[in-house]
């Protein structure tokens, strides 16, 4: 700690929310020409602890901080995992970093998928690009717990299959007999046999039980606006159809502003939120 | 506390005395306009001031904050930077101790953010009570920052020429306690207060059509208002409204990389939701990217949003915005119209 000029009698104890945790890279997967996917454990030995849809904020020094959902379940022991589109300055730092290097980690931060309200209920899961990842710590966590659950269907959309990422755990998902998982991709390519469309075609044959479905999306803006569309028609109630959103984040604890919509704090009352929630932010952009 | 009855001249000399030792800031002319600075003599101090061009707040909360020093040249290190200057401010204005309660709440109760409160515990306010009405911009009455609720350590009121002070902490106590000439006030010391006060009341008109409780349904209701795109045209984003604020807290934050190459720092730096990368994403797409969504966003959370997540105004009617802004962009105005004066385009 670095105390300049402060009264030696102050009884403040001091703490600073900027202050991250060092994490070693255990492992490092290249999934695509811009995503890497970062295996993190904290050095001091103890478990992340975040809910799917939680946060934290990354530190390569020198360079800066910047967000990221992370990507494991809590169900999978210590070490936790982030994937990592490579976009400008932090992203392309921790790219050139290697397996034993330390990044900061603040975290986890913001509020999760709603997990103990989906128990004992259908589960549509709605992916679009990178949406993926968030949704991954969510999806792995319903299969860790399946009996938890009811019907749980997954549908995953990207522009091109060169895109979709987790290939491994996606043909294992594809396999499993007790969950309906659907792909689709906006551009077909050579050898491709999948669906071709935007992940709202995958809607016209699933037959969803209003009463008692629960959907979760994240994907891109365009998407959320169709596809909320969609669920809406299906007979599902607002404050049932959970988003998780993407803001500029500079604290991620309510200080610096920069998650605003209107007056709520993406940071802190989110990412993830109901549509009843949303729907009348004119910045939530929905 | 009790309160105390002093003369200017016994202030003045008590001013001196802590200025010899300590960092006093108070306001002082220069150039024409009224700025917070340090001063060494009473003879430095600005006699009838409009509010500061920066706020005092700027003590607690500087343009550039040091957070983190960080190395990397034996494994890495990082620690945080707590950094504060004791400093005794004379002259904050009520308007801006709301302010200075406005941002304890934030980032000293809601979070407890170190960097702000070492500083904030660092400082002193010796707030001065408003008799007359600064300017034509201030509505401080209709906000309620009119008058001084707490967040000072010593509140003065000039009286003649004297000052009834007021001790609101035991810093306060204190300080006052090392004045000279600071007699106990008395019962005739007290009712000479109430009249100035009473007189005070009937000089300060509400210069809204609405108080600041109101504010956030009148808003609310204005979601779809042509005025604020007519403020989207008129506005240049400048920023310098946010800038002068004392209400404003938003940042960024950077890291700057030592010459050595093995060590640096991370701080962070007054932001302004009036520039366009703001709000801006990764994926290119900025959130309030029109001029009129991001005027919009400004008011309302002045007059709305901290109201509703808080429970206090977001705005202290100081009037600093509407006086620096090149467009003549007016938060009475703003408001008022938005209760129903027409909107010309
Ligand atoms: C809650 C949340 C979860 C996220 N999860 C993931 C994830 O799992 N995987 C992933 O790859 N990305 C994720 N992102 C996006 C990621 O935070 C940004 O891509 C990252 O901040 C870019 O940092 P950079 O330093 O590499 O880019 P910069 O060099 O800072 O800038 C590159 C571009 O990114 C924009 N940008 C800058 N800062 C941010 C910011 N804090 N948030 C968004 N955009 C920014 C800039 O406007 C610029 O256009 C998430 C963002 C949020 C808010
Ligand atoms: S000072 Fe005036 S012109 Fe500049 S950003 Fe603020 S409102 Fe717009
Ligand atoms: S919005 Fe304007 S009047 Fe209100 S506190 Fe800020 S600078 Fe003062
Ligand atoms: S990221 Fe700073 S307020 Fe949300």
């Amino acid at each position: 700690m670095t105390v300049v000029n402060i009264q030696a009698d102050t009884k403040l104890h001091l703490e600073s929310p900027f202050l991250p945790a060092p994490a070693e890279i255990v492992r490092k997967d290249r999934l695509n020409d811009t995503e890497t996917l970062y295996q993190l454990r904290l050095a001091d030995g103890t478990e992340l602890g975040q809910l799917p849809g939680q946060f934290v904020e990354v530190s390569v020094f020198g360079i800066g901080e910047a967000p990221f959902s992370v990507s494991s379940s809590p169900t999978r022991g210590d070490a936790f995992e982030l994937c990592i589109r490579r976009v400008g300055d932090v992203t392309s730092a921790l790219e050139r970093l290697a397996l034993g290097e330390h990044i900061g980690i603040r975290g986890p931060l913001g509020r999760g998928f709603p997990l103990e309200q989906m128990r004992g209920r259908n589960v549509l899961i709605i992916a679009g690009g990178l949406g993926i990842v968030p949704l991954r710590s969510l999806i792995t966590n319903i299969l860790d717990e399946r009996e938890d659950f009811s019907n749980v269907t997954i549908l995953y959309g990207c522009k091109t299959p060169k895109e979709l990422l987790f290939r491994d755990e996606l043909n294992r998902w594809q396999a499993r007999e007790d969950i309906d998982f659907r792909i689709t991709t906006d551009i077909a390519e050579p050898g491709w046999k999948g669906n071709v469309g935007p992940v709202t075609t995958l809607f016209r044959r699933l037959a969803v039980d209003p009463r008692n479905t629960v959907p979760v999306m994240v994907g891109p803006p365009v998407m959320f606006k169709h596809v909320v569309k969609q669920v809406l028609a299906c007979g599902i109630p607002e404050d049932r159809i959970i988003l998780s959103l993407e803001r500029r984040m500079k604290c991620g604890i309510g200080e610096c502003g920069h998650c605003q919509i209107n007056g709520i704090y993406v940071c802190q009352d989110g990412p993830v939120f109901t549509y009843a929630e949303l729907k009348r932010l004119e910045e939530a952009m929905l | 506390m009790v309160d105390r009855v002093m003369t200017k001249s016994a202030l003045a000399e008590s001013l001196e005395q802590l200025a010899a030792t300590l960092h006093v800031a108070a306001p002082v002319e220069e150039g024409g306009r009224v700025m917070f600075r340090r001063v060494r003599y009473a003879a430095e101090l600005a006699n009838h001031y409009l509010p500061t061009m920066l706020p005092p707040t700027k003590y607690a909360r500087p343009p550039h904050e040091e957070l983190l020093r960080f190395s990397w040249a034996e494994g890495p290190r990082v620690e945080p930077v707590f950094e504060a200057e004791e400093i005794v401010i004379f002259g904050v204005r009520p308007c801006d101790m709301h302010a200075f309660d406005l941002l304890d709440q934030i980032f000293s109760e809601e979070n407890s953010d170190g960097h702000y409160q070492a500083r904030r515990e660092a400082l002193t306010l010796i707030g001065m009570e408003c008799l007359e009405p600064c300017d034509e911009h201030s509505f401080c009455r209709s906000m309620g920052s009119l008058e001084a609720t707490g967040g000072f350590d010593l509140l003065l009121s000039e009286m003649g020429d004297g000052y009834y002070v007021r001790v609101g902490t035991a810093k306060g106590r204190a300080l006052i306690g090392t004045f000279q000439d600071a007699r106990e006030a008395v019962y005739e010391d007290r009712k000479r207060l109430r009249k100035t006060c009473l007189r005070r009341e009937s000089q300060f008109e509400h210069r809204l059509e609405d108080t600041y409780d109101e504010l956030p349904r009148v808003l609310a209701d204005s979601e779809d208002s042509l005025l604020w795109d007519v403020l989207g045209e008129k506005c240049l984003s400048c920023g310098a409204c946010t800038n002068v604020c004392p209400t404003c807290f938003c940042f960024d934050v950077h890291d700057d990389v030592n010459l050595d190459l093995k060590s640096g720092r991370r701080r962070r730096h007054w932001d302004s939701c009036q520039l366009e990368e703001f709000a801006m994403v990764g994926t290119g797409e900025s959130f309030r990217q029109p001029r009129n969504l991001r005027v919009k966003h400004r008011f309302n959370h002045k007059g709305r949003y901290l109201m509703e997540r808080y429970g206090v105004p977001g705005c202290v009617g100081c009037g600093r915005c509407a006086r620096d802004c090149l467009v003549g962009i007016s938060p009475i105005e703003v408001f008022n119209q938005l209760k129903g004066q027409p909107v010309e385009r």
